[in-house]
Parts: structure tokens; C-alpha cells; sequence
């Protein structure tokens, strides 16, 4: 029963998240419109044939812009998760490996800026940046790094005592060979889990840092930039708020529902047990 | 005890990082205040105003000096009022909404999460996991406005009906009003309240009935609950007078850490319904670029944040004996 | 779990079922707007929403009729000039007192004048004072006796009384200054109809009524302003009852509103004029060439259909046709895209540019959607080739920084203080008005001759010479564009059905204390 579940929320996650990028590889050919086109005319118009999700107060076609939001969206993510991989996984490495008072040291830094609730840490980052849209990719992804070092450090300390390591240490290979060649691969797996569940909470906070107005400029088809220019309108004509506001919901439960299920997929501890 | 000395170099760290980061600003506080092309004049005027044009080491000096034995942050730049007397005036109205919001998360929560430990697999199981999925999912700002399109009776933002004035005691408005016996001024801030609170509990409501569940479910396998059954109690006295008690613990540990969560969560909630609190006077900061509001009001969040969830480990273990054992 | 959701329900019920009916026996007033107001010191503030509350808080000694801008006597009973214009005698209205309990006399005038026109004044307010030049004709002012002021004036100059019922001339209570120095900005003190009582920024600024008003109480005990940014949640806000007055409606929402049970939309003609200014000091701006073809690439029909919902009139001139001395010869240089494409070739730029068009983040009553007036021009400018960001700063750091001159293209808009054509001309344009840190001429225009025109007008007393000036000027201003006049609006407000005695003001600026609240 449960494990059928489990494959059954995988399969929605896996569902969603193809969604996705299927969005983002085409948006340019499915969207019936410019993004950025304004008809006078059509402005704040329901549903439609001819508009599927209905447009803005500005007259533009929403689903042209959700499903240019996506690719924006999925930039978003690649700029932030891989923010936090350079940084994060270096850090985790050499903590790790290293360990010692330089360990302590940035672990302590790591404990401090844990102690940030994420959006808070966020938000002093773009207070010091300025608001932009790659500025909020940038945060974000500033706010994730101690997580992946903290994570990969963990993962190292595990494999680093093992024999394989230290056959390869005593053939002679440098510590970042070492860390690169040996350690790197074996702790992949975790790496992984947290960098699909990292793009949904990476997608979710860009996107309320968006909602308090920090993206940039107002007309970027971001879904959650949408979502506070407009929302305004929610009472009188909520197809505006709704388009966005379920394309966030979907994409992020999207990656959620598969970062778990790799999780329990990759984790040889809790794959009996399901 | 270890955990009380923690807090203190954290509460350091976490000082430091704001100060600096109003220094990492590209072309520095005035610069980034002002714009790219302030006069000379205007720029060395603010510099001087907000005692910048001293060596950095003397102002992050000063900065710990007015912060932690004065709880000072200097001036706002734009509305030229004390940092902290706005921050006084902001506060009470974020306690507000993450108490209510707690209350709702924990009562909602721990009734979700019991009623699917009854059964585990059932309708009632897979409601509780399908709740508590999407309340990870569903950002908090579209679920407000889900909120303000369904009930649409209940007011658009704000906290009160600006003509009912209540004296300020508490600065509670739900409080001030019942003290000053205006019922009319309760019911609407209620009215006013309900809304932010609901959507500021999705997530730690999530939390809460996901370790309620797990922890319920191991407590209605035990030898002892089998015997009340096994004597013919009623169900519903069995999981209410003999497992819920047993299953508290855990429980009020993660209701107690929820809290520090609710009150920088509120950033998000306060800017949908117009809260004038905490999160929205951050907001507005960071916008204008205020550099004293942005520090004093992300190192008052961050504070309560520490001492709340402190708070909560404390009384954890005040309520676990057999934690204190470990601890130690 | 139904049990729960019953639960819920029924709490959500009762709170949502009973209608609120304020029960305060004392009426209050709550006038929604687009934003907060900036200072309350009438002297060290220029915009709409600091101004609105300073004249209910203020008086000044020359006010205006109640539906036109013409002069009536307000602290000052009756005043007489001398013969050459440069002497003027007024006599003070007796036994008026400050909100402070502190008396109004001569010696008030005398004190609020000299903080106005001297810069090194102990009490001088924080910044410099943006209308010094509309008050430079005055050479000295001095106290006859309790109750009677002499003006001397260095020239004789027509707008001298207009210029004493605008705002900044509003009488200050002396004590009150001298008491919070710094901070009567957020204290302020004057004679008029509402005392000032609290201030939350953001969220409320409150008034009460000055029962011993000389003009008569005010018909309503509180008067509450509240900051609504989204025009369309303030009007929503109207028809809940959450207001009960509103300015910066959508025109979009207009129709809606005249439907809607409860409310009642007024609209007058206004004094006003929106804009897109740019920046001549700033490159490729300084080049005329530009600046036309950026005129020839505004769609000003697109954005009076799209943002201002076809109410309104394209601008020509920089100043609306409801102040006399309007140029109706002057034909407005049509959208014609390829000749500013031509322009620019001319002017060396054939490839385009880039830049940035600045725009507000909140409505004005000149511009109701600041954004969509911004994008319309984006796209317009995209076809010859310019390539702007639209770029946007809170209200009140937009007006500093647009003073300062940091902008190359800004929308911006102004109302007539005092329904003369000097206010618009020589206030937006003249070389006098574009100090960095203070610019109303935030296009930084400097032209000599006009400056000759417009100061000319000042001190011209027969009407039809000082006509004939202001005409030359607008043709100058029409071959040289600095500014491109995008629209003139109508005033418009809503109110609800209980509020009485409410009347729009051409000048845009609301005295409310004959406004009443009916209890439902």
C-alpha cells in the first residue's frame, strides 16, 4: 500500500516536473502570443478560446506568459542551484576531508547563518544588492549554499575513513585528487536529492522575494512578479491570480514529490524499509 | 546549558553579517541610498548624518555598542523617526498574527494528525499526508489570495476598521479592545485577523499534524493503550485521556520551534494583507534602501527567532526528564 | 475531521455574516489615496499628498473661492497695494488662535515669512525651499502693528497674491516650530479646521476637528487619510465602506463605480497636466534633434486609450487648456516613427540608444496607471530604435532623486497651485526652477529667452501683454520640446452616498471641513 503510493506520488512528481520543462523547451512555440504584447482592447478578459487562461490588466494572453514564466523560472533555478553547488560543495568537501579548527570555524559560520530564517537572509542579501531579478537568482542561491555544505561535509565525513580512500592516499594522489577522483562520486547521491528537492524551494523563494516587489522590472513574465503586480485583481477577475499561483503550486510540489521519491530511491537505508 | 552560550555568539554573527551587509552594497550605504549621480554635496552630507565617513572598524564598534546595550539603530533615512521607535510600534502587530496563527496551526495540526494516526491508510491518513504535502507546496502568498477569493466577505487587508479607535495597552488590538470592553473593535480585528492567520498556519500546520501522526501512531501501539482497549473504554477517551498526554511531548517541541518560523514567515503574509507589521516595515526598508531599518528590523526578527526557539528547547526538556539525561 | 471543518466553518460564520456597523457616535472620515504623504511642514514639501494634508491643517492669508481659484481673504480680513505695486497693507483676521492655544498675529506672519525666505533662518526647515522663487519678489516684510503686516515688494509682480494662498505660504505657529525644530514636519501646528493628531507612516495619519475654527467647525470629528497603493483595491475598498472618499480612480474602474450601490462619482474640470520629461542636461538629450524624434515616437492616443480609458486630452502644450493663456495654434507633432527614425539618423544616433524611462510606482491624480503610461512609450520608443528600461523608486525617494536630476526620461505631472499660467511655465521650465536637489524643472531646461518671456509676464500687469508673452513662450517651448505633454486629466473622485458637501477644487487641493457624514 504504501510503497504503491510512493510510486504514485513519484510518478505525479516526475509527471509535473516533465511538464516543466516541457513548458520551458517550447514555450516560444506553443504560446499563442507575445508575452509582452499589450491589446488594449483585451484587457483583463476571463478565459477563453481564444485566450485559454484569459489576460492581464494590460492585455496580455496569460498563458503565453506562464509559459514563458516557466523558462524563467527554470533559469532561476539553474543560476541558484548552481550558485549554491560551487560554493556549497567545496565548502562541505573541504570541511570534511580537512576537518581540524578550520572545520569548526566554518561550521560555526555555517550554524550562524542557519540561525537566519531562509527568507530573512534573503532579504538582507538584497537589501545589500539591490532589487533585480538576477539579484534574486543570486540570493537565493547565497542562502542555500551552508546547506549543501553542511550536507556534503556529513556525507564525507562517512566515506572518508574508508579503505578505498585511504588506498588512494597512500598511492600517492594530491587531497584534491583525493576529494575529487574518490570522495566526490560517493557522495553524489545526496548531492542530487538536494539539488532537485533545492529547485523547488529555490523556484518558491525566487518567487516570493518577486512577490514583495524585488524583482525588477514589473513587466518580466516571473510567475510570482505576476502574481503581486496583479494581485489587485484577485476578487474581481482571479483568472489573473490563478494562472500564475498554480503554475508556482505545480512545479514546486512537482520537484518535491520527485526529490522524495529519489530520496528513498537512492538511500540504500530506507530502501528495504518502504 | 550549552545551548543558552550558543545563543550569544550566533546573536554576534548574526549582528555582524547585518552590519556588513549595508557595507557590501555596491558604492557603499550612501551611494546605494542616494543613486549613481547625488551631488558631492548631498552625498557627504548623508555620509556624515549617518556617521559613515568613520573608519569601519569604529562604526561596527559603535553599531554593537547602540545595539546590544541600547537596543539603538539609529535614524531611518526616509520617515527621519528613530529606528526603534518604529520598530516598537511594528512589532505587536506581528506577535498578533503569529500567535493567532499559531493557535490555529496547533489545534488544527495536532486534530489532523491524530485523526490520521487512527487509522493509518485510510481517508483520514491520506487527507492528513495530502494536507501536509501541499502545505510545503502551495506558496503562502497565492494561498492568501486563494483565501480572499473564497471568503469574500472577510476584509481585503489591514488590520483594523481605521474609525474604531481602541486605546493602545498592549498593543494588541484583539486585547486593547476586550480591556476597553468595545466588543464591536474585538470582532472587527477578528474579522481583520482571520485570514492572515489561516494562510500564515499552512506550513507549520503541515509540520504539526505530520509529527503528530508519527508520534501518535507509536503511542497507540503500545502495550498500555491495547489494555484500555482490551477493557472496553470508549475509543474516542482512549486517544484523548490516554495517548494524546503520553504523545505531547514531541508535539508542544515542534509547536515551540513553529513559532520563530511564524514570525519571520510573516514577511510574506503581512505584504498580501497590508499587516502593518514587522515583515512589511522590512519590506518597505529594503525597497527604499533604509539601512538602519533593514538592521534593526532583520536583527529584532532574528533575535526573537533565537530566543523563542530556546525557549522551546527549554521547556522541552523541562517537560522530558528523560531528555535531561541526555543532554547531559 | 468534519467535525474540524464544521468547527471552522462555523466560526468563519459568525464573522462573516454580521455586517460592521461602526458604532462610534463621533463621525469619522476616512479619505483613501494612492499614497502617504512625504512631510506635513507646508513649507518643505511639493507634492499632492503632503499638500492635501497641509491645507487642512493651515491656513493662509489670502484663500481661494470654493469651486474656482479665485482670491478670497483668509487669515488676512482685506489687504490694499500701493499705487506702483510695491507696498501691500494687510490687516489680520482678530482673535484667531493656533492649534497650540498660541495667538495669530502679525508677529506669526512675520515669523513664518522670514523661515521661508531666509536660508540661514535658525528655524529653517531640513531642505531647501523649492518654491523660493515664486516669493523672491519680496524684499522685506515687517509688523505695523498685533494685527497688521506690511509686504515690501523689489519689483511689482502680478503673482504675488496667487502665490500668498498657495500652500507654502501657510502660517505656522511660531511656539511650535521653535518647539520641535527638526521635527515639526511630523508635528505640525497651524489654524485651521483640523488639528493634526497622529501619524503611523504607511498606515494612517490621523485629524481631528478644531471646534473653534474661524470659518465654522468642521462637519466631521475625524478626518482620517489611508495609503491604498492599487487604485483598484481603493475603489473596491469605497464600495465595502472600508473609505468613504477616494481620489486616483481607474478609469477603468469608473463605470463600475457609478453603478455601484452607495457610491457617488464626481468629476470637474481640472488644472492639471501629466508629462514625460527629459533630462536636457543628460546625453543624447541635450541635442534637440532627439528630443523631437523621442516626440514624434510618444503614442499619445494609444496611452489616453490604454491608461487613462479615454477620458482626458492629449497634451500639446505644458499647460491644459482650462488656464488662460493657453496656445490653441500650436498642432502637436503627430507619432511618426519613421521620422524620428530620420532625427536621429540626423543627429548622429542611426543605430538608436539605450536608456532608462523613470516612472512612478503609484497613481497621481494627473496619471492613474504610471506603469501602463510607461510601457506604451517603451514600445513606442522601441521603433526608432531606442531601447529603455522602465525603471521605478518609492514615491518619495522618486521625487528626490528626479530633483537631483538622476534620470534621463521621467513621467512626472503637475497641478496649478493657484490656476495661473506661471505656475505651469515658469515653475516646469524656467532656469530658475532647475537647481539640482530642489528642480521642479526636472527637464533642467535653461533657456535664456524664455526665461526673459516668463519673468517679463511676472511683472507685466495688463493681462492681454502678459497673454501675448505666455504664447511666444509655449511656441518656444513647442520647437525646443524639453518636455513632451502627454495628457490633461479631469478631476475625478468617488465618495460614498453619506458623505455631504464634498466639492472638487480645479486646483486639486481639498479643504474638507464643510464635508459632513450621514449615519446610514
Amino acid at each position: 500500500m504504501r510503497r504503491m503510493q510512493h510510486h504514485f506520488s513519484g510518478g505525479v512528481g516526475l509527471a509535473l516536473v516533465t511538464g516543466f520543462f516541457l513548458s520551458v523547451l517550447l514555450a516560444g512555440a506553443m504560446s499563442p502570443q507575445d508575452p509582452y504584447r499589450q491589446e488594449m482592447e483585451e484587457q483583463l478578459l476571463p478565459p477563453s478560446w481564444e485566450h485559454l487562461l484569459g489576460t492581464d490588466d494590460l492585455g496580455r494572453d496569460l498563458l503565453s506568459r506562464v509559459l514563458h514564466g516557466a523558462r524563467i523560472s527554470c533559469l532561476i533555478a539553474l543560476v541558484s542551484v548552481n550558485t549554491a553547488l560551487i560554493l556549497g560543495v567545496p565548502w562541505g568537501l573541504a570541511c570534511g576531508y580537512f576537518g581540524g579548527r578550520i572545520d569548526l570555524l566554518a561550521m560555526r559560520l555555517i550554524d550562524v547563518l542557519l540561525a537566519f530564517p531562509s527568507i530573512l537572509l534573503a532579504i538582507l542579501i538584497m537589501a545589500a544588492l539591490g532589487p533585480s531579478l538576477s539579484n534574486v537568482m543570486v540570493a537565493v542561491g547565497l542562502v542555500h549554499v551552508p546547506l549543501y555544505a553542511r550536507q556534503v561535509r556529513a556525507s564525507v565525513l562517512v566515506v572518508r575513513d574508508l579503505d578505498f580512500v585511504a588506498a588512494s592516499r597512500a598511492a600517492g594522489a594530491t587531497p584534491v585528487r583525493v576529494l575529487a577522483r574518490t570522495i566526490l562520486p560517493n557522495v553524489l547521491s545526496p548531492i542530487i536529492v538536494l539539488a532537485t528537492l533545492g529547485t523547488g524551494t529555490a523556484i518558491l523563494e525566487a518567487a516570493g522575494l518577486s512577490f514583495l516587489g524585488l524583482g525588477g522590472e514589473p513587466d518580466i513574465p516571473e510567475w510570482g512578479n505576476m502574481l503581486t503586480t496583479t494581485r489587485q485583481y484577485v476578487r474581481t477577475h482571479p483568472w489573473v491570480s490563478l494562472a500564475p499561483g498554480f503554475a508556482i503550486t505545480l512545479t514546486v510540489l512537482g520537484f518535491n514529490l520527485l526529490g522524495d521519491h529519489l530520496r528513498d530511491a537512492l538511500d540504500p537505508r530506507t530502501r528495504g524499509r518502504l | 546549558m550549552g545551548r543558552i552560550l550558543l545563543i550569544l555568539p550566533t546573536l554576534w554573527g548574526a549582528a555582524t553579517l547585518v552590519f556588513f551587509a549595508a557595507h557590501l552594497a555596491p558604492g557603499g550605504p550612501a551611494r546605494s541610498l542616494l543613486g549613481e549621480k547625488a551631488t558631492p554635496e548631498k552625498l557627504q552630507e548623508v555620509v556624515h548624518s549617518q556617521g559613515w565617513d568613520d573608519p569601519l572598524l569604529v562604526q561596527y564598534g559603535r553599531f554593537l555598542w547602540n545595539t546590544f546595550l541600547h537596543f539603538e539603530f539609529g535614524k531611518s533615512y526616509f520617515s527621519q523617526r528613530e529606528v526603534s521607535e518604529e520598530l516598537a510600534r511594528c512589532f505587536p502587530a506581528t506577535v498578533e498574527l503569529a500567535t493567532a496563527a499559531l493557535l490555529t496551526a496547533a489545534v488544527l495540526g495536532v486534530g489532523l494528525g491524530t485523526l490520521a494516526s487512527l487509522k493509518p491508510g485510510h481517508v483520514g491518513d491520506m487527507t492528513c499526508t495530502s494536507v501536509s504535502t501541499l502545505g510545503v507546496s502551495v506558496p503562502v502568498f497565492f494561498l492568501g489570495l486563494l483565501l480572499l477569493l473564497a471568503f469574500r466577505n472577510l476584509p481585503m487587508g489591514d488590520r483594523h476598521d481605521l474609525a474604531l479607535e481602541v486605546e493602545s495597552i498592549t498593543g494588541l488590538r484583539i486585547p486593547d479592545a476586550a480591556l476597553a470592553g468595545d466588543w464591536e473593535a474585538v470582532r472587527d480585528a477578528a474579522r481583520h485577523l482571520l485570514l492572515p492567520a489561516l494562510t500564515l498556519a499552512t506550513v507549520p500546520l503541515a509540520v504539526i499534524a505530520r509529527m503528530t501522526r508519527s508520534t501518535m501512531v507509536e503511542v497507540l501501539q503500545s502495550d498500555y493503550i491495547r489494555t484500555a482497549r482490551a477493557k472496553g473504554l470508549h475509543p474516542a477517551r482512549v486517544v484523548l485521556v490516554h495517548a494524546l498526554p503520553n504523545a505531547a511531548v514531541p508535539i508542544i517541541t515542534v509547536v515551540g520551534l513553529q513559532f520563530g518560523y511564524l514570525l519571520a514567515g510573516a514577511v510574506l503574509t503581512e505584504s498580501i494583507f497590508n499587516w502593518p507589521g514587522l515583515g512589511r516595515y522590512l519590506t518597505e526598508a529594503v525597497h527604499n534602501r533604509d539601512f538602519h531599518a533593514v538592521q534593526g528590523a532583520t536583527l529584532l526578527t532574528v533575535s526573537v527567532f533565537l530566543l523563542v526557539n530556546l525557549a522551546a528547547d527549554i521547556a522541552c526538556l523541562w517537560l522530558d526528564p528523560r531528555l535531561r539525561k541526555e543532554f547531559r | 475531521m468534519r467535525l474540524h471543518l464544521l468547527w471552522t466553518r462555523l466560526a468563519l460564520a459568525s464573522l462573516c455574516l454580521s455586517p460592521s456597523v461602526p458604532a462610534s457616535a463621533a463621525s469619522v472620515l476616512i479619505y483613501g489615496r494612492g499614497e502617504d504623504s512625504k512631510k506635513l511642514d507646508p513649507a518643505d514639501v511639493t507634492d499632492g499628498e503632503s499638500v492635501k494634508v497641509a491645507v487642512n491643517v493651515f491656513d493662509t492669508l489670502i484663500t481661494y473661492a470654493e469651486e474656482s481659484a479665485e482670491l478670497r481673504p483668509g487669515l488676512a480680513l482685506k489687504w490694499e497695494g500701493s499705487r506702483d505695486g510695491l507696498n501691500w497693507i494687510f490687516h489680520l483676521r482678530p482673535g484667531v488662535r493656533f492649534h497650540d492655544d498660541t495667538p495669530f498675529n502679525a508677529e506669526a506672519v512675520l515669523f513664518t515669512f522670514q523661515r521661508l525666505l531666509d536660508a540661514e533662518n535658525p528655524y529653517r526647515f531640513g531642505g531647501a525651499f523649492a518654491y523660493s522663487p515664486s516669493y523672491q519678489m519680496i524684499e522685506s516684510v515687517r509688523a505695523v502693528d498685533d494685527l497688521t503686516v506690511e509686504f515690501r515688494l523689489k519689483y511689482p509682480a502680478v503673482v504675488f497674491l496667487p502665490n500668498l494662498a498657495m500652500f507654502p505660504a501657510s502660517i505656522v505657529s511660531p511656539e511650535a516650530v521653535k518647539r520641535w525644530s527638526k521635527d515639526f514636519f511630523r508635528q505640525p501646528v497651524g489654524t485651521g479646521p483640523f488639528i493634526f493628531q497622529t501619524w503611523t507612516p504607511h498606515e494612517k495619519l490621523v485629524l481631528k476637528a478644531n471646534p473653534g475654527y474661524w470659518d465654522g467647525k468642521p462637519g466631521v470629528e475625524r478626518l482620517i487619510f489611508k495609503p491604498v497603493k492599487e487604485n483598484t483595491a481603493r475603489a473596491l475598498q469605497l464600495e465595502n465602506g472600508v473609505i468613504h472618499l477616494m481620489d486616483g480612480i481607474d478609469f477603468a474602474d469608473v463605470d463600475r463605480l457609478k453603478q455601484a450601490a452607495g457610491v457617488i462619482v464626481q468629476t470637474a474640470p481640472g488644472m492639471n497636466l501629466a508629462y514625460l520629461a527629459l533630462n536636457c542636461e543628460t546625453r543624447p538629450f541635450d541635442d534637440a534633434r532627439v528630443r523631437r524624434a523621442i516626440a514624434h515616437a510618444v503614442h499619445k492616443p494609444r496611452i489616453l486609450k490604454l491608461a487613462y480609458h479615454g477620458y482626458g486630452q492629449a497634451g500639446v502644450n505644458p499647460l491644459p487648456p482650462t488656464v488662460w493663456g493657453y496656445h490653441a495654434g500650436i498642432e502637436d507633432w503627430p507619432y511618426d516613427p519613421a521620422r524620428g527614425r530620420t532625427l536621429l539618423q540626423e543627429a548622429g544616433l542611426a543605430a538608436g540608444f539605450k536608456s532608462q524611462l523613470w516612472a512612478m510606482p503609484n497613481p497621481r491624480p494627473y496619471m492613474p496607471q504610471p506603469k501602463q503610461v510607461a510601457q506604451v512609450i517603451k514600445e513606442g520608443l522601441k521603433e526608432i530604435g531606442v531601447q529603455v528600461e522602465i525603471v521605478s523608486y518609492d514615491w518619495n525617494q522618486y521625487l528626490d532623486r528626479v530633483a537631483n536630476g538622476e534620470h534621463p526620461m521621467c513621467l512626472l505631472g503637475w497641478t496649478t497651485d493657484n490656476g495661473d499660467p506661471d505656475n505651469f511655465l515658469y515653475e516646469l521650465l524656467d532656469r530658475d526652477k532647475a537647481v539640482k536637489g530642489s528642480a521642479n524643472n526636472v527637464c533642467f531646461y535653461r533657456n535664456d529667452r524664455l526665461h526673459e518671456l516668463l519673468v517679463g509676464a511676472q511683472r507685466e500687469f495688463d493681462p492681454e501683454k502678459r497673454r501675448q508673452g505666455y504664447l511666444q513662450a509655449q511656441e518656444i517651448i513647442h520647437q525646443d520640446v524639453p518636455m513632451i505633454p502627454l495628457a490633461y486629466l479631469p478631476l475625478v473622485a468617488a465618495h460614498s452616498t453619506r458623505v455631504k458637501g464634498f466639492r472638487l477644487h480645479p486646483t486639486g487641493v481639498l479643504r474638507l471641513h464643510r464635508v459632513r457624514l450621514e449615519d446610514e
